[in-house]
């Protein structure tokens, strides 16, 4: 751990009835990520982000939001965190009077830092109308304003892409990218969309039936000790055979086009020339980076290895 | 203070306090006239003074019912929706946040019930003229006096109401409803209606204190009204006291 923890929890544990939600949880944000807090649906995220937020009392574990402790001062802990889990707001007020209404349970958050949130999430022309006549999209801009009303350290975000078009997600993610870097803001996002995750957070934390599997920074996550490379030929059953009996292959499948081949260290140059020799016709070798999805999956199917040992 | 501004500001906002107005006014004109074309024993003292009294024991469900819908509005709605916890994400307690919404129902009560008042005498006026006097339960009292013990027995009308208001309370943040909360406080209304008969629970009956301000006006005497006042007393103590621990400890999973 290298800098200082805008949020930490440190054994968090909650179960409903004999369902175990979350299992001694030890979450680590340092200030600065966008941490993605990854797992499938029914993993536990939620009801991790409602125990930050003091919506759920944990049967044990503490919280620490910015160094305060949430169940010790809950007020001063959430002071100083902005979170949007789903955007739920009174339908029948208008955007403004829903954030108005918010502003005011926080001291010294005047007209001029509603209309400020607003613009940051470029809803200031819709904000008079009524929240029911707003998109999903439109609902989520407005949550994360209100996130952002009391100038935050640390913004917490329950899938803030969930159930948005490929240009909601993008403005979305923009936003965020935009906020971490001009205001220093720590941002929390829950997800189960890897690339979206991928393609802004620094760091993650992957869970699975409550429990954290790894926690780390993504560039450490996705270095790997092999390479993988899909090579396009149009005679893939042989290709396949004779990749399989091949030293220094850990793996070969079927393609789209081909096959797939995971080479230990690099030999990428002698996998083609031994294919070659055999007549079998390569037109392409192109290497295949190591994605969060493909670690996720990697971690998953490691954890389910575990559990049943 | 601002938590009760904010609940008052969505009670204002949401229009059924308007509308229960509107529905109250209707329901005295029915009244009325129902009473005109054929009167039941002791309309005949009916006149303007007289009918906002008379009429307050036979309004009485209609409160109860926006009670109902208010609360299952403010908190069972509210929780499933998601909204209640856009309050609870702020430096705000939650005991805080609930007394906010009693006080905003208690005001909201009030208002009703004065602007029902209101209605009666205009409706009555309108029906009967104003009278010379106001009778109720075989006593006559002098217009200043009958607005007095009128205004007087509204206001008073008030405890009893937010007392099963507080049993309404519990039964909305134990469902995760609004029909569920309204259906099972009207349900309690109507059971401890039916229970009215046995005549050895009355004293112990939230519903029967509905009645509580004849104690003003007849020769009930004051130890009937102890009894009352301890009564409501109790209902709001106990089930403010259960409803606290019970929202404090609750999760809110949606």
């Amino acid at each position: 751990m290298s800098g200082e923890l805008a949020l930490q929890t440190r054994g968090l544990n909650k179960s409903f009835g004999k369902r175990r939600a979350v299992g001694d949880l030890n979450l680590h944000v340092e200030r600065g990520d966008i941490y993605g807090f990854l797992g499938p649906n029914g993993a536990g995220k939620t009801t991790t982000i409602r125990m930050l937020l003091g919506l759920i009392a944990p049967d044990s574990g503490d919280v620490e939001l910015n160094g305060i402790h949430v169940r010790r001062d809950f007020k001063k802990a959430i002071s100083t965190v902005g979170a949007m889990l789903d955007p739920s707001f009174y339908g029948y007020l208008s955007g403004y009077e829903n954030l108005k209404l918010i502003a005011k349970l926080t001291p010294g958050l005047d007209d001029a830092r509603i209309r400020e949130a607003l613009d940051l999430v470029q809803m200031s022309d819709r904000a008079r109308d009524k929240v029911k006549t707003y998109s999903l999209g439109m609902k989520q801009r407005l949550g994360i304003a209100g996130a952002l009303l009391n100038n935050p350290g640390l913004v917490i975000l329950d899938e803030p892409t969930n159930g948005l078009d490929p240009q909601g997600i993008a403005e979305i993610r923009d936003t965020i990218v935009r906020l971490a870097a001009e205001r220093g803001i720590t941002f929390f996002i829950s997800s189960h969309l890897l690339h979206e995750v991928e393609q802004i957070c620094t760091r993650v934390g992957i869970v699975k039936n409550g429990r954290l599997l790894v926690e780390d920074r993504v560039e450490r996550l996705l270095v790997s000790d092999s390479e993988t490379f899909e090579l396009h030929t149009p005679d893939a059953g042989r290709a396949l055979e004779l990749a399989r009996g091949m030293q220094g292959v850990r793996s070969a499948s079927a393609a789209a086009k081909g096959i797939r081949v995971e080479l230990a260290g690099t030999g990428a140059s002698e996998l083609n020339r031994a294919l070659v020799a055999q007549h079998v016709a390569v037109e392409a070798m192109i290497p295949q980076s190591r994605t969060l999805e493909q670690f996720f999956f990697d971690i998953q199917k490691a954890g389910e290895r575990h559990e049943a040992d | 203070m601002r938590l009760i501004k904010n609940e008052l500001y969505k009670v204002f906002k949401l229009n059924k306090l308007y509308f229960f107005m509107v529905i109250s006014a209707a329901l005295m004109i029915v009244q009325a006239a129902a009473e005109l074309s054929n009167p039941s024993a002791g309309a005949n003292v009916l006149n303007g003074q007289s009918f906002p009294l008379w009429m307050l024991s036979r309004i009485m469900p209609l409160f109860i019912f926006f009670m109902a819908l208010t609360l299952a509005e403010m908190i069972s709605d509210e929780y499933r929706s998601g909204t209640l916890k856009l309050f609870l994400l702020r430096p705000v307690g939650r005991i805080g946040l609930l007394n906010a919404k009693l006080a905003a129902l208690a005001v909201s009560v009030l208002i009703l019930l004065l602007v029902v008042m209101a209605e009666g005498y205009i409706v009555g006026t309108a029906f009967w003229g104003w009278g010379d006097r106001l009778v109720a339960d075989d006593a006559a009292f002098s217009t200043l006096r009958g607005i007095g013990i009128t205004l007087q027995s509204y206001a008073f009308t008030a405890l009893p109401c937010l007392g099963f208001g507080m049993v309404i309370t519990l039964v909305a943040i134990r469902s995760s409803s609004m029909g569920g909360t309204i259906g099972i406080s009207l349900g309690v209304m109507f059971i401890l209606t039916a229970l009215e008969n046995v005549r050895s629970l009355n004293p112990y009956s939230i519903v029967h204190q509905m009645n509580l301000y004849r104690s003003l006006i007849g020769d009930a005497g004051s130890s009937n009204l102890s009894v009352g006042l301890l009564n409501i007393a109790a209902y709001l103590l106990v089930f403010y006291g259960i409803s606290i621990v019970t929202f404090k400890k609750k999760d809110l999973l949606i």
